[in-house]
């Protein structure tokens, strides 16, 4: 069968488009972390994004609220911690909040963000349309410190000889 | 007077509680005409 | 000629201030059983090793200086500022072992803003502090609010003439009871009255707003103790506004005014004179100066749209306000804001709100209202000489308690210290604009930590230089014990140098 010079130009020029339509959409998953936007700014800047649609990443921390059919997650992103007021079947997949005793889970959050929400109070907010899991939480190992433990056994110590001592000083 | 302590203490935090409620309500009242 | 200290002055102050710093080792029980309960071992060693340590010292002191004698004026002002001295930078040791304090030097600021209540704080990573840890930072402002030599005091069982004036030297002069040591147990009892109902209201509206029950009443107790003892502290780093709550503000704004009250008011109008709220001077001064300064603070707002909406205007600018002028700081705003969002206007009255406090005798800082209303009597009185005859004898009265006649060494003692903290806050806005910040912004963390405040606008910050982190210390200290000990303190050191 021969094919028609004509076509095998089109054929090529479509895979072309396909490859790039592919890599496309490939770079665009990059695209929602590189957009996201930290509290600071959101802050700083809350004029600008008040009312605007962001895209907000940041451990869960606290205890979340239920209040109906909504709930407020606190997402810490390091620097500071923002309220997030979402629809409580979006909260499912939140297993761990961080706290002393666990690393929490580390959500992506896109929704609205209020510079001072009349829903809520002026309280500087985002109410989130959806919200995505990241990277699980997990409990925080924790080590017991042996240097500490030696300090307070040479402290006890000490401690004890001073009270041995006033026991003796008053014989 | 073993009865007149509690309830005098009771009275006392009563009267506390309406000044600081008194405060919430005139400083609610500036807001409200405020923001007519 | 000035006299250089002896040995005898100095084995006075070592031995009590010894005492003092054992009765604080004490208090450091508290966390430890916390963080046992909580299963927090490397927190609870901490402790451990804290209490040791300030335990050790304070024997130490006890030990080498012991004297049977009673105090003077001088030891006891100069007991009552080392202490505070002493109490920052033993107070601080649990906090640096924890590691959420980038410095020693943050530890010591953020114990001394415990202890004055001031409530600015350096601390990393607040939302996953231990609860050991967390307690000690609102337990630290428990005792600095009702004094640290009270607390001490407690563990005494019989007073000494020496105690009231250890009592003074911490800006207590205010004589509750006739004596000292029934005073700091009425006000005791208060603090423990309330904390009992405040602990359980704020855990009730914990657990309704959907809090876990432990944390709804471990949260309402560290709450309770920050706010009414006006500091300022809170478990988490969004502060006020990690509870989304307005029947929490509503809770706070209460116990942030009852700890405004002077507590010789508390024990009058909780012995039968009720009728007292309504005439004492404090009372009026205070519902007036909210009023005033809130009213500039909402014009401002409402100028700029900032919060359109009556609630909200209530839940913003007012807590802030009432935060600020009980010298609480609560905030349920971020720092940042009261810089972009509430203009100069809005910022000049939360100024002069935290420059002014609450009442004298009562857990908060800065001027206070019985010498701000002791001013405008004065005032009123000098303008009545004026405008009436000349024959006429001008008396001018006030209420404080019971009737008084205002006394010129009255208006000259209130004015004294009115313009002692008016020089803090501008020295420490002087340094902060040394550093390059704006005029406004350096007056309003000045004054917030002068007047024991803690409302930030976000100078305090760990990358803040170390001077500017001493200054504010300098401030809390100075501002918490009204200058005189302070004064006390520079005095002897001077002696001691040049004395003969």
């Amino acid at each position: 069968m021969i094919v028609n010079p004509k076509t095998k130009l089109k054929m090529r020029n479509f895979g072309f488009c396909c490859v790039i339509l592919l890599f496309g959409f490939w770079i665009l998953n990059f695209n929602c972390y590189a957009q996201s936007i930290s509290s600071a700014e959101l802050i700083d800047n809350a004029k600008q994004f008040d009312g605007k649609t962001v895209v907000y990443i940041g451990e869960v921390i606290g205890d979340i609220m239920i209040r109906g059919e909504y709930a407020w997650v606190n997402v810490n992103d390091g620097k500071n911690a923002i309220g997030v007021w979402i629809n409580k079947d979006l909260i499912k997949d939140i297993h761990y909040m961080g706290s002393y005793k666990f690393k929490g889970d580390v959500v992506e959050v896109s929704g609205t963000f209020n510079r001072a929400c009349l829903q809520h109070g002026g309280d500087l907010d985002i109410h989130a349309q959806s919200l995505t899991k990241r990277i699980a939480g997990r409990p925080a190992q924790e080590m017991p410190n042996f240097k500490k433990r030696n300090i307070v056994i040479l402290l006890l110590g000490a401690l004890g000889l001073i009270w041995i001592l006033t026991l003796l000083k008053r014989r | 007077m073993q009865i007149k302590l509690p309830l005098n203490i009771t009275l006392g935090i009563i009267t506390e509680l309406l000044y600081t409620l008194s405060i919430m309500l005139v400083a609610f009242l500036i807001c409200l005409v405020l923001t007519f | 000629m000035i006299r250089k200290p002896n040995i005898e002055d100095i084995k006075g102050i070592g031995y009590y201030l010894g005492k003092i710093i054992i009765g604080l080792s004490l208090t450091m029980v508290i966390p430890i059983i916390i963080g046992i309960a909580f299963g927090e071992i490397n927190p609870t060693l901490d402790f451990i090793i804290s209490m040791g340590i300030t335990l050790l010292f304070g024997l130490l002191l006890t030990k080498l200086c012991f004297t049977e004698k009673d105090l003077n004026w001088m030891q006891g002002m100069i007991i009552a500022s080392l202490s505070w001295i002493a109490a920052t930078l033993l107070g601080a040791l649990p906090l640096y072992l924890s590691g959420h304090w980038n410095s020693f030097l943050d530890a010591c600021f953020d114990a001394m803003s415990g202890f004055a209540t001031t409530g600015l704080t350096l601390v990393q990573n607040l939302d996953h502090l231990s609860y050991a840890h967390n307690l000690w930072r609102h337990l630290i402002m428990f005792i600095g609010g009702q004094g640290i030599v009270i607390v001490a005091l407690s563990f005494f069982v019989k007073g000494f003439s020496g105690a009231f004036k250890m009592y003074v030297g911490e800006a207590r002069d205010e004589r509750v009871l006739p004596n000292v040591i029934d005073t700091a147990r009425f006000i005791w009892l208060v603090s423990i009255a309330y904390l009992i109902l405040g602990t359980l209201a704020l855990g009730m509206v914990g657990i309704l707003n959907g809090m876990k029950t432990i944390n709804a009443f471990f949260h309402g107790a560290c709450v309770f103790m920050a706010a009414f003892d006006t500091g300022g502290f809170a478990p988490q780093s969004q502060n006020i506004l990690y509870y989304h709550s307005l029947p929490y503000e509503i809770v706070t704004i209460t116990i942030m005014l009852l700890g405004a009250i002077n507590f010789k008011l508390h024990y009058h109008i909780w012995m039968g004179n009720r009728k007292e709220i309504l005439k004492n001077i404090e009372t009026i001064t205070l519902f007036m100066s909210i009023m005033l300064t809130f009213f500039i603070v909402a014009v401002g707002l409402v100028k700029l749209g900032t919060y359109p909406q009556a609630i909200a205007l209530f839940r913003k600018g007012f807590y802030q306000l009432v935060s600020g002028h009980t010298g609480t700081g609560y905030m349920t705003i971020y720092a940042r804001q009261f810089i972009n969002e509430w203009g100069d206007l809005a910022l000049v009255g939360i100024i002069i709100a935290m420059g002014l406090g609450g009442s004298v005798c009562s857990t908060t800082g800065a001027i206070k209202m019985l010498r701000v209303g002791i001013i405008f009597k004065a005032l009123i009185e000098d303008l009545k000489k004026i405008i009436l005859p000349e024959q006429a004898i001008v008396a001018q009265k006030f209420h404080h308690i019971k009737d008084m006649f205002m006394e010129d060494k009255q208006a000259r003692a209130a004015l004294f210290i009115t313009l002692a903290y008016l020089a803090l806050y501008g020295f420490g806005a002087i340094v902060g604009m040394l550093f390059g910040y704006p005029f406004l912004h350096s007056l309003f963390e000045s004054t917030s930590a002068a007047a024991n405040v803690g409302l930030s606008c976000g100078i305090t910050d760990t990358t803040m230089p170390a001077a500017l982190k001493l200054t504010y210390i300098f401030q809390m200290w100075a501002g918490r014990l009204e200058f005189m000990s302070v004064f006390t303190l520079i005095g002897f050191l001077v002696a001691a140098v040049k004395g003969k």
